[in-house]
């Protein structure tokens, strides 16, 4: 019936739809909180030192498309990035890498815009698409990084060894820098170049944390379970290796 | 009716994708929606292009900064479209251009790499910090352990970098791809349950 070796997969997918829904239903009468991340709380200075020096905040979402989860992730931090540029009359910048995300990324600002009151602020200009070509992208982003000396520069999402060269050049202009994402190659650089950094699944929380919905905190909490079940198999794989017991779990976990 | 039927596209094609891998049912099906998904892309690539061109119309009426670049951009951009729509893909001539331009102009920009890195070496490692301390040192030692004369210098950083990239490095890298593993799952399962619609944020 199933597919070789996708029996336990199977299970783990229909085991965690099931926890996130069960979640979720109870976030209508449960609250969690979330540990203070200090790259999202930096925001409001980013924008805030973008009105004061009348210059952009440049948002970089990175190179995935919708079906990337890191994609989605950015989106919901874009969201409240464009509602709090609103509220203070920053200008903000998205460089979109691929055509499609376009009507997308319009969509998010121009309803952040909206939802602060300020529809008439929102122009097309607040999105810019370069190429789908990755270096032509890449090229064009940081010349305007150079020309344009962005206030601030948020880049969230998936990125490569570009990630580098935006964070690079933006601190060569003196922009206040939050960099964040999942790609594990990635997360030094930022590290090294960025004033606030997210690591790894910090950017999945990124969302639920700014906006504090409980439905969406509800998800974090079934990471966390997750996180909780791979650890203790991680632990009991480690103890069974040593002393050479290992073997059915190994077997169990390729069905 | 807009943010219905994206969803209920999405959360038919997710069922079908996940019983075929499941199943092992119908793949061919699986990858003919993944060709729809490819060629759908391509046919929104005009909406950058419309995008495109009204960033650098305006700029080019207001005669604002550099205007006269966006002239050549937008007249490089619609002259090597219909370059390739009248000659097609394959041209000769086409594909000259390409080879003779992006291709040796995203291998050098590639290459400036190795300057940012070193730029961004200089400013991480700057012994300010305890914590930049605590990344200097084992960057010392793996940048000293790689180089062929840092290892002959001193021979036993060559057995330190390959404690530090296979014991600590590993370790950090793996619980970093986990939580972002779950994260990621996550975020899919919410796209599928229609917590999350990024696909239609305009509303009904």
């Amino acid at each position: 019936m199933f597919a070789e070796g996708m029996i336990v997969d199977f299970l783990l997918v229909v085991t965690m739809i099931i926890a996130v829904y069960y979640t979720v239903e109870r976030a209508k009468t449960k609250t969690w909180k979330i540990r203070r991340l200090p790259g999202l709380e930096a925001i409001d200075e980013a924008v805030g030192r973008a009105t004061e020096t009348d210059r952009m905040v440049l948002y970089l979402p990175g190179f995935g498309g919708l079906g990337d989860p890191q994609t989605l992730a950015s989106l919901g931090v874009l969201s409240d990035v464009a509602r709090t540029t609103a509220r203070y009359d920053a200008n903000l910048v998205v460089a979109v890498e691929y055509a499609d995300l376009v009507p997308v990324y319009e969509e998010v600002v121009r309803n952040s815009y909206v939802a602060e009151g300020k529809a008439d602020a929102f122009t097309p200009e607040h999105i810019r698409w370069f190429s789908d070509h990755y270096y032509g992208y890449a090229v064009a982003v940081i010349g305007m990084i150079y020309k344009e000396r962005p206030a601030s520069v948020i880049m969230l999402g998936n990125f490569a060894f570009d990630a580098l060269m935006y964070a690079e050049a933006g601190a060569q202009v003196g922009a206040i820098q939050i960099g964040g994402t999942a790609s594990s190659t990635q997360i030094p650089f930022f590290v090294a170049a960025c004033d606030y950094a997210l690591i790894g699944e910090e950017i999945f929380a990124a969302a639920a944390y700014l906006t504090q919905e409980p439905n969406r905190v509800a998800s974090i909490v079934v990471e966390d379970w997750g996180k909780f079940l791979v650890t203790g198999l991680v632990l009991l794989g480690a103890i069974l290796a040593t002393f050479g017991t290992a073997d059915w779990l190994d077997k169990l976990l390729s069905y | 009716m807009k943010n219905t039927l994206p969803y209920i596209i999405t959360v038919v094609t997710a069922v079908i994708v996940l019983i075929c891998t499941f199943f092992g049912v119908a793949p061919e099906l699986a990858q003919e929606l993944d060709q729809w998904s490819v060629v759908s892309g391509a046919v929104v690539c005009a909406f950058g292009l419309v995008n495109l061109t009204s960033v650098h119309m305006k700029t080019i009426k207001r005669k604002g900064e550099d205007w006269d670049l966006s002239i050549v951009l937008l007249v490089i951009t619609y002259g090597y479209l219909i370059l390739g729509l009248v000659k097609g893909p394959t041209n000769e001539i086409y594909s000259w251009i390409f080879n003779a331009t992006a291709v040796p102009l995203g291998a050098t920009f590639y290459a400036l790499l190795a300057f940012y890195i070193v730029s961004a070496a200089y400013r991480a490692f700057r012994a300010k910090s305890r914590d930049a301390v605590i990344l200097l040192i084992p960057a010392m030692i793996v940048l000293f352990g790689r180089a062929p004369l840092g290892e002959y210098l001193f021979p036993f950083f060559g057995e330190w970098t390959g404690w530090i990239m296979d014991i600590p490095a590993v370790a950090a890298m793996r619980a970093v791809l986990l939580g972002a593993t779950l994260g990621a799952l996550i975020s899919a399962i919410r796209v599928l349950l229609g917590f999350d619609r990024p696909y239609a944020t305009g509303g009904e």
